[in-house]
């Protein structure tokens, strides 16, 4: 078995193909570990950075998240015993107000397909809906997004909402969508912002690691 | 015209090859599983869309930085009001994909493929634009060999988008389906509103990227690659 195969399977988005090569990597006992590190992520690494080349295009991304996703879901249980450590758990949603919601499932299929745990909450959310989630959930990321210029204010509100429960410290907030900027970001505190899905998960890798 | 249009999707002759193009295929093929898709996706707008669009043209006065149109005052910014310097007439419009193509969507998005789903809402906003092109030929039909012109709309170039239910209330209540919420937000999604100078001596030059303050604009990078 060539485990180049699963690397290609990822890259080309060819979620068959990716969940047959893992299945023969598992019978064959080869660490979870390697397979995921060596392999899976360095496939998604390729196809990020074709897209930011512009050689690639969202639905190659999402190919690829798809079959990231398939071959880590037959790993998932086999990593509770290896040295696999899970990325983190993301609360994702649109604010209040607005009812965009590709842009945000794009961030979400993305941070999917490269091990996060995400919970989409969906659009028109409140601040306290983010703040019960991240309780809920016992979330490490918080992720809003927003399409108009009248709505992405309120990303203020749910950041000062998290500082007022006293949740701040204990999350990272990341902001995305058309009309945000990174001065934008800043001047609300937000932790980070980016402008594509797929720069959002090497955002969030860096929120995780910081 | 002071009635509602509807129009067929097959009247907006949306290729599948239009669509790749705004995803980034310009010079690059798609895998065959993606324009499978896209065609799957024309075949079943072809079936559920219902697109419609709707003009009004009325007098109104333009200033240096605002229109005011039957005692609805617009703050446009300096941009703006130039374009739509030496009009006569305006025409304010709405265009939308329709309730139809929501509801579809809301199904895609509540099944979870987000391949499909974003397809299909870059079909919604090519029908959007499609069908205001429909609009704009029909009001040239309308104003004969006068001068008009491009679309304006606000949340573009410094008009501010809270000016858009102002905007509606010079139209029917209602019309084409489209509501507006408190974020200015029209729903359907895929709808845009605006306005349309008309005069002779308007400013007939496109308006387009030249004139946007948007930085990261993917469609700037797809223009790009066409290069
Ligand atoms: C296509 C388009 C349309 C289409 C479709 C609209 C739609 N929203 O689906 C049509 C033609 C219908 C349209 C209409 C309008 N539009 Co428009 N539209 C666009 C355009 C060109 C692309 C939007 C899009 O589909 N992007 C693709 C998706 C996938 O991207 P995305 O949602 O931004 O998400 C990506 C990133 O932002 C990021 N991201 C998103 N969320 C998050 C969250 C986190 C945490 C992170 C890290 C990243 C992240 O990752 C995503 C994936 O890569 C943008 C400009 C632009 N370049 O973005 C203007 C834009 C959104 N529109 C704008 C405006 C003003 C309008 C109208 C109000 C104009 C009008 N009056 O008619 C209407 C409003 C429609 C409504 N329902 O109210 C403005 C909004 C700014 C503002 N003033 O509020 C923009 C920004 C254009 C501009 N130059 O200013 N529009």
């Amino acid at each position: 078995m060539n485990l180049y195969e699963l690397y290609d399977a990822i890259l080309n988005g060819k979620l068959e193909k990716a969940v047959e090569v893992t299945n023969q990597a598992i019978s064959q006992s080869i660490e979870p570990q390697i397979i995921i590190n060596d392999y899976m992520v360095k496939a998604m690494e390729e196809i990020g950075a074709r897209f930011e080349a512009g050689s690639a295009f969202v639905p190659n991304l999402l190919m690829s998240a798809r079959a990231m996703k398939g071959s880590l879901e037959i790993l998932k249980p086999l990593m509770n015993n290896s040295n696999v450590t899970p990325m983190g758990k993301v609360v994702v949603g649109t604010v209040k107000g607005d009812l965009h919601d590709i842009g945000k499932n794009l961030v979400c299929s993305m941070l999917e397909g490269c091990g996060f745990e995400v919970v989409n909450l969906g659009v028109d959310i409140s601040s306290e809906k983010f703040i019960e989630a991240v309780k809920e959930h016992k979330a490490n990321i918080v992720c809003m997004s927003a399409l108009l210029t009248t709505t992405m204010t309120y990303m203020k509100e749910v950041i000062d909402a998290f500082e007022n429960v006293g949740l701040r410290k204990d999350v990272k907030i990341m902001v995305g969508g058309a009309p945000l900027s990174e001065d934008f970001a800043n001047e609300i505190h937000a932790d980070g912002y980016s402008d594509n899905a797929n720069s959002a998960v090497s955002l969030a890798k860096k929120l995780m690691a910081s | 015209m002071n009635a509602i249009r509807r129009i067929s999707f097959e009247s907006l002759a949306i290729s599948s090859s239009d669509v790749l193009k705004l995803m980034g295929y310009v010079k690059q093929s798609p895998d065959a599983f993606v324009s499978d898709l896209v065609d799957e996706l024309l075949l079943c707008a072809a079936t559920i869309v219902k697109p419609s669009y709707y003009f009004t043209i009325s007098d109104g006065d333009i200033s240096a930085t605002q229109l005011s149109i039957n005692k609805v005052q617009f703050d446009l910014n300096s941009t703006i009001a130039t374009l739509l310097r030496n009009s006569e007439l305006f025409a304010l419009f709405v265009a939308t994909a329709g309730v139809e193509y929501q509801e579809y969507h809301n199904e895609l998005s509540k099944a979870g493929d987000t391949l499909m789903l974003y397809v299909w809402d870059v079909i919604g906003s090519f029908i959007a634009e499609s069908c205001g092109d429909k609009m704009e030929l029909e009001l040239e039909n309308e104003i004969a060999d006068t001068a008009h012109t491009n679309r304006f709309s606000p949340g573009y170039c410094g008009w501010n988008i809270k000016e858009q239910s102002q905007l509606f209330r010079l139209l029917p209540n209602g019309v084409c389906g489209i509501k507006v919420n408190e974020s200015s937000l029209m729903y359907p999604i895929k709808s845009i509103s605006g306005v349309i100078g008309i005069g002779e001596g308007v400013d007939t030059k496109k308006y387009g990227c030249q004139f946007c303050e948007l930085k990261n604009c993917y469609k700037k990078r797809i223009k790009k690659l066409s290069i």
